[in-house]
């Protein structure tokens, strides 16, 4: 027999027990001892509850979850009290590290594109705040658009690199609107459709904009928000739009563009 | 009656009945004790005395005796909440040495079976011959009763009751590596005994 058995055999002797019965008994007399001895029990009062609480809440990992508890309700503090906040606002860095944390934290690639285009559209809001509360507001303005920027090219690089067939950016956005976008990986696994234009014009069609001239009589605004409406697929393409608008100043337009690509990235 | 009431629901940790006994003398908390180290005690006392009917009585002592010295603040803090549990085999061994005494006119205690390296045969075995060999285990149940009570100590405490070298160090007086090398040496005793 080597050790290794003799262990094991000798590990087997846990299962001697005494006698339950005997248990039971020796039990009620050790009770009935302790009872009538010469100190009565000291009822835990309110103070020794207290201690023992605050025994168990010293311990280190209470206090590391009481760390933890403190830093998450403080976070999601801040977070909703700097839902409003403007740029130059004490509150407003706050903002920004919330949703840098927010960011950081979404790992879906996908999700990760839809909350920069939220955040363009937090830009937008904030702009107009700014130009409408402040006079001396150069700065911030171009801190915001500066920012606005920023999250649109994030999205645009991250739809381009998740879907290399999405066409990266149109130079000449009027004109290459027109381009039938057949090609784009979006069109085609959405689709039935593999006549864009028909899709288009259908789209179109269904909102009552059907027949606009976009070459006759009307601002760069309306031409792009007109060829905004009608590319209706290629949220690449759109938030090159959205990016102009913003650049001319039709905060509303660019708005409007944010919300048709994060649809369309939805989908 | 308002010592009746269990305590139970209120802290259950280990941690915490040693603290509910020691700061409070909580009754009902030395029950859950009893409750809860009962069954490991009486194992550890069986196999000193070898017999079922001393195992129970030294038991039943060895939990009175601890909650007198309880009352009399006599459980010590070692730093840690295991103090509970090895207050509890030191009360078990000393009462097993004090049964030795009594019963059999002696005046060793493990201290000297310690100091000697001599294996020295217990000679209570033979009063549990029968019961021990009445058990699944009786061969092993036999030999580790030949064994000297130091080695049998260490293996019962080690090996069935699982209790941590330092523990062990803890209830024997002994060092880590003491105790380390008794488990080694009482194995390899056994080990002799299972082979002859």
């Amino acid at each position: 027999m080597n050790d290794k058995e003799l262990i094991a055999q000798l590990k087997k002797m846990e299962s001697l027990k005494p006698n339950g019965e005997w248990l039971k008994a020796n039990r009620q007399v050790l009770r009935a001892q302790i009872y009538n001895g010469r100190e009565d029990c000291q009822e835990l009062g309110f103070f020794a509850k207290f201690n023992l609480l605050a025994h168990r809440f010293s311990q280190p990992y209470a206090v590391a979850a009481i760390i933890v508890l403190f830093f998450a309700g403080s976070g999601a503090l801040s977070s909703w009290m700097s839902k409003d906040a403007k740029p130059g606002e004490v509150l407003y860095t706050a903002k920004m590290i919330s949703e840098k944390t927010k960011y950081t934290l979404t790992l879906n690639e996908d999700s990760k594109t839809k909350l920069n285009v939220e955040f363009a559209k937090e830009r937008v809001d904030e702009m107009n705040d700014v130009l409408k509360t402040e006079t001396k507001s150069e700065n911030k303005v171009a801190i915001l658009k500066d920012n606005f920027k920023k999250e649109v090219s994030q999205a645009r690089e991250r739809l381009a690199k998740n879907n290399p067939v999405v066409p990266k950016k149109a130079n000449t956005p009027v004109a290459s609107s027109k381009k039938p976008a057949a090609t784009t990986a979006r069109a085609t696994s959405a689709a039935p459709q593999t006549n864009t234009n028909a899709s288009f014009m259908t789209a179109a069609d269904s909102k009552g904009l059907g027949g606009i001239d976009i070459s006759v009589g009307e601002t760069d605004n309306k031409k792009l928000e007109d060829v905004l409406k009608k590319e209706s697929d290629n949220p690449v393409e759109i938030l090159d739009k959205a990016q102009e608008l913003f650049e001319k100043a039709d905060y509303q337009g660019a708005k409007d563009a944010l919300d048709k690509a994060n649809e369309l990235i939805q989908k | 009656m308002k010592d009746n009431k269990p305590h139970n629901s209120f802290f259950t940790s280990d941690k915490d009945l040693y603290l509910r006994i020691k700061k409070y003398k909580d009754k009902e908390a030395f029950l859950t004790a009893y409750d809860a180290y009962a069954e490991d005690i009486y194992r550890f006392v069986y196999f000193k005395v070898g017999n079922t009917e001393d195992a129970q009585d030294i038991t039943s002592s060895v939990f009175i005796k601890a909650w007198q010295l309880v009352q009399s603040g006599q459980l010590k803090d070692d730093g840690n909440y295991k103090g509970l549990k090895n207050f509890l085999y030191k009360v078990a061994r000393n009462e097993a040495i004090d049964y030795y005494r009594l019963k059999h006119s002696t005046s060793f205690s493990e201290a000297d079976i310690d100091a000697d390296e001599k294996d020295i045969e217990d000679k209570s075995q033979d009063v549990f011959g029968e019961a021990a060999l009445s058990l699944d285990k009786d061969i092993l149940q036999k030999n580790l009763l030949k064994l000297k009570r130091e080695y049998r100590t260490v293996l019962i405490l080690y090996y069935i009751n699982e209790l941590s070298v330092s523990e062990i160090a803890n209830i024997t007086g002994k060092t880590k590596g003491s105790v380390r090398v008794t488990v080694f040496r009482a194995l390899k005793a056994l080990r002799e005994l299972m082979e002859e």
